[in-house]
């Protein structure tokens, strides 16, 4: 950068600001290609998992013989293939480019970062194994044997180190809202990490304490660390793609700080009716309620930011991705308020109801802002371009009927399984029931979904061997030429109509 | 990653990179040579013309309405947590206002809520061995419960039998038996109380409920008596009226909110 003498005037600005885009563009790519290559690998092993567990749901018998791949070991090898393989090396991989593109710094560490990406992997493919062969901890959302710490926290620690070096190292001045979530998810996360394997593990420490630890950390790895990263996402894309200033500053403030402190408290509500102290779930309950004020502050932020820019969505596939998380975690948020108040809890507590509201929020939420990311962040680290638009367009429509399906059916079987079981006149195989036909539609629409995921790392998979090098402009979903063909289709289709009336 | 080798275009001459400055810098990155040196116009310009300038603040002022549903929902958490808190205290489990109060208040017999029918429905599998789990008894050898005259009847006879116990022949539904029902004085007034409430409210019994106090009560009144009772006694019993209740301390049924 400084061995460039670039003349002080305007226009040379321009071209100053074009290189140092391609200079942090070029200094991530082994980094975050590592991470993001090794997302992708893990979610189509979560979902192949997934599906096995789904259809386990309605078809007991299904490999039920095998230990390996019974139901209590596939289910939580899915959940932490998901999680620590496919939405935190995304979650890395993302928040380490977005970190050099706003400071306009190189990524630091070129050796040390992408050797973690490594690092990360042997830790996840170790605790997926000890799962499968029945070494898990049992703890949700900690499966993984304590060992892998070790492997996580020597990444963690080069994470922050990386993040703050850039943040010391930014060329502007001005810290833009994106890098606030990032910082605060990156000094976060390690902490509920490190504190909630204590807490959970630790010998001496026992009874309902590990229950309260359990669900603290379950949910702020959702608020604390996936949330600010997906958020940051949002809040650097949309205005990105745009090209319109995120509506407002004030707005971007208070929802900001509002999270940083009203999200920690919210995890106890998942507890509702459990033999703790009735002031921890109050607290929790409380907690998640006012999660109305970030949540409904950064709606309205990304909602005015959009206006008058939503003909964006038929072009860009990024966007398009971006925009459904958005509007995802809005819709997860209010429902997630709501649903920890005791009297939604009385029904929805312990049936598919809350499966379904946590796939609204890792999935139509944090996976989809992944998705946009990506297809934002791959084309620049390797200078090439998507191959195929209609292939994209397949994964947006796989992915998002699927999830759709899958959270609207299950949500309401959830429900209605709630209320029965809160009737002792109904038997209990009656509401088992009940619930198959939704099952069964889990299975369906989980498998489009995977059906998307393999789209994707299909594209993914052509993208790495440089299909797309030859393309010149990015990869469009809508472009001018498809436009033309389409109303020139709708033209032929509206003159044989009036040939044949 | 090594560098994957772009396709060349055949229109566009190879340019000769030795005229330009940036290789000659050891310091410069093979990229920027690249940008640099490009005699393609477009292909030099292509970031700038693809991607739109990073990310800008706008400054529109926060809407006053949403700052007072804001401050709206933080009065509605005060409140909540004033009413749901348990007084923040480590030893209440029930978020219900009413049993915090009572808990601060009374003594520790008042503050713990008793469901008389789930303590008898407990207690009764003792007697289920005579009595049978529907009450029916053993014809010729126990009395039924269900139905019986003296279960529906004043319930200062029913705690004195549970506390002392019942020996020689008794009419049951117009029926006789002569057998020997143990005492049950060593259970608390609490579940003795509660096995009667359950008794009289189970079958196609209906009589209302008996409290841990009249239990008491009775076991004082009746300390002097030794050994069982016989059915002429019960009977004189039943004509006196039942013992004064010492407390006002009536029995606390709550439905557990958990």
């Amino acid at each position: 950068m400084a061995t460039l003498a670039v003349p002080n005037k305007p226009e040379a600005l321009e071209s100053q600001e074009l290189l140092t885009r391609v200079q942090t563009d070029r200094s991530c790519r082994q980094t975050v290609l590592i991470y993001y290559t090794s997302a992708v690998f893990w979610l189509l092993l979560g979902s192949v998992l997934a599906i096995l567990a789904s259809l386990k749901m309605h078809i007991p018998g299904f490999l039920a013989d095998w230990e390996w791949l019974t139901f209590g070991r596939v289910r939580p090898a899915h959940l932490n293939s998901m999680i620590y393989g496919w939405a935190v090396m995304a979650a890395i991989g993302t928040l380490l480019w977005l970190q050099a593109r706003m400071g306009r710094v190189r990524l630091p560490l070129p050796l040390l970062l992408p050797v973690s990406g490594l690092v990360w992997n042997v830790g996840v493919a170790y605790g997926m194994i000890a799962i499968l062969i029945g070494y898990s901890s049992s703890t949700e959302w900690l499966e993984f044997p304590v060992p892998v710490l070790g492997f996580f926290g020597f990444c963690l620690v080069l994470i922050i180190y990386a993040t703050l070096v850039m943040m010391m190292r930014r060329k502007v001045h001005h810290t833009y809202v994106s890098q606030w979530y990032i910082y605060g998810g990156v000094l976060w996360f390690p902490f509920l990490y490190v504190s909630a394997l204590i807490l959970t593990q630790a010998p001496h420490i026992n009874g309902t304490v590990r229950a309260i630890a359990n669900w603290w950390f379950a949910h702020n790895v959702l608020g604390l660390w996936l949330t600010p990263i997906g958020l940051a996402s949002a809040y650097y894309f949309i205005p990105k793609v745009t090209g319109r200033p995120v509506h407002s500053y004030h707005l971007s403030l208070l929802g900001f700080w509002t999270l940083a402190l009203f999200y920690n408290w919210a995890g106890t509500h998942h507890l509702v009716g459990g033999p703790i102290p009735a002031w921890v779930i109050t607290v929790g309950i409380v907690g998640s309620m006012m999660m109305f004020i970030p949540v409904t502050t950064v709606a309205i932020n990304h909602h005015m930011t959009m206006l008058g820019q939503f003909h964006h969505l038929r072009t860009s596939p990024t966007l398009r991705f971006v925009v459904f998380g958005a509007m995802s975690y809005t819709l997860v948020s209010f429902h997630g308020s709501l649903a920890a108040l005791r009297s939604f809890s009385e029904v929805a507590h312990f049936t598919h109801h809350t499966i379904a509201h946590s796939h609204l929020g890792v999935y139509c939420f944090f996976t989809m802002m992944m998705f946009g990311a990506m297809y934002y962040i791959f084309p620049r680290i390797l200078r090439r371009e998507w191959s195929s638009a209609p292939l994209i367009k397949v994964h947006f429509w796989t992915t998002a009927i699927g999830s759709i399906v899958y959270v609207v059916g299950l949500g309401w079987a959830g429900w209605v399984q709630g209320s029965m079981m809160n009737n002792p006149d109904i038997p209990f195989m009656d509401v088992v029931k009940y619930t198959i036909p939704w099952l069964e539609s889990r299975s369906v629409a989980g498998t489009l979904m995977s059906v998307g995921h393999f789209v994707f790392a299909y594209l993914v998979w052509r993208m790495l061997r440089g299909d797309g090098a030859d393309q010149q402009g990015p990869t469009l979903l809508t472009t001018a030429r498809s436009l033309r063909k389409q109303r020139e289709r709708k033209a032929r289709a509206r003159e044989r109509a009036r040939e044949v009336a | 990653m090594s560098e994957t080798p772009k396709p060349t275009n055949p229109e566009v001459p190879t340019p000769d990179t030795n005229k330009y400055e940036g290789l000659r810098n050891p310091a410069l990155h093979p990229t920027d040579v690249e940008i640099r040196n490009s005699p393609d116009v477009l292909a030099m310009h292509q970031q700038i013309i693809r991607e739109m300038s990073e990310p800008k603040d706008g400054v529109a002022p926060t809407p006053v309405w949403l700052l007072m549903f804001f401050f709206a929902l933080i009065g509605w958490g005060g409140y909540y947590i004033a009413q749901h808190g348990g007084g923040f205290r480590a030893d209440v489990y029930n978020e219900n206002p009413a049993v915090l109060y009572r808990q601060a208040g009374g003594t520790a017999d008042a503050a713990k809520p008793v469901d008389l029918m789930a303590v008898g429905k407990r207690t009764f599998n003792n007697c289920t061995q005579c009595h049978q789990v529907n009450g029916a008894g053993i014809p010729g050898a126990f009395p039924p419960l269900d139905g019986a005259e003296r279960v529906s009847g004043p319930p200062h006879v029913l705690a004195a039998i549970l506390l002392h116990g019942l020996h020689g022949p008794i009419q049951v539904k117009g029926q006789t038996f002569n057998g020997d029902m143990p005492a049950w004085g060593q259970l608390s007034d609490e579940e003795i109380a509660g096995v009667i409430t359950y008794v009289r409210a189970s079958w196609s019994n209906k009589a209302p409920e008996v409290s841990p106090a009249l239990v008491k009560a009775m076991r004082t009144q009746t300390a002097a008596q030794a050994g069982p009772w016989t059915g002429a006694a019960l009977d004189a019993l039943a004509k006196e009226p039942p013992p004064a209740i010492e407390s006002e301390a009536a029995p606390v049924t709550e439905a557990k909110t958990n």
